[in-house]
């Protein structure tokens, strides 16, 4: 068994990283943005292996919408290129290897404008 | 055979909402069975949605979403009646595919 633990540890900072990289290419780069971005998490989740996630954002031209997690062994869960007549509002289950934060991210040409949520997980759903 | 990948859609507020439940068992690699031994990787790494042949939504998954995905969009201007065109890759290279008339 050994090797298992390490291989789905999750890198330090892993999310952090992300945001920076994924907002490299637009203007503001990436921004703390909780009123332009909203994540809607279970309040509490049983079952990690099935976590119901909705990402909804104000801003007009939204391009790309990401879902991140730090405690997963990658930062990004989900990520949704969005074509014209999309609306910015996305839902979609993922697995949660256990507490953490969920991090809800939109991607327009001036910006990446991310918020994030605590999960309050009781049984990991990754392994 | 069980269709693998069901789309609904509901006309509302001037948009519709669409639901695409693609069934896969997105196994991450890193769980093991009864025996120790690891379960093979298999999810399904991207997914395209089309209406009328315009790409509106493409998804790249992976081991982090959860059993038979499940995606849940908006469109904000459909004409009724227009075809949703739903396909997805996994990461054995497989491939499905599926149609619908939206609401």
């Amino acid at each position: 068994m050994h090797g298992v633990a390490a291989d789905i540890l999750p890198a330090r900072g892993a999310v952090d990283a992300a945001l920076v990289a994924l907002g490299a290419d637009t203007k503001l780069g990436a921004v703390e943005a909780p009123e332009r971005v909203r994540l809607t998490l279970p309040e509490r989740i049983e079952d990690g292996a099935m976590v119901p996630v909705s990402v909804r954002s104000t801003l007009s031209g939204v391009r790309d919408v990401l879902v991140l997690a730090d405690m997963n062994p990658a930062p990004i869960a989900a990520q949704f290129r969005l074509g014209p007549g999309l609306a910015a509002r996305i839902s979609v289950r993922i697995k949660l290897a256990g507490s953490g934060r969920v991090y809800a991210a939109v991607r327009t040409a001036d910006g990446l404008y991310w918020t994030a949520a605590d999960a309050e997980v009781t049984v990991g759903g990754c392994s | 055979m069980t269709e693998r990948i069901r789309i609904r859609s509901r006309r509302r507020e001037g948009g519709v909402d669409v639901m695409v439940l693609m069934l896969h068992p997105m196994e991450s690699g890193l769980r093991t069975d009864a025996d120790g031994r690891r379960i093979p990787a298999h999810y399904i790494t991207d997914a395209t949605v089309t209406v009328n042949e315009q790409t509106v939504l493409e998804a790249q998954l992976g081991i982090a979403v959860a059993r038979d995905p499940l995606l849940q969009f908006r469109l904000e201007a459909a004409p009724a009646g227009a075809q949703v065109h739903v396909r997805w890759r996994d990461n054995r290279g497989e491939r499905q595919m599926a149609t619908a008339t939206l609401a």
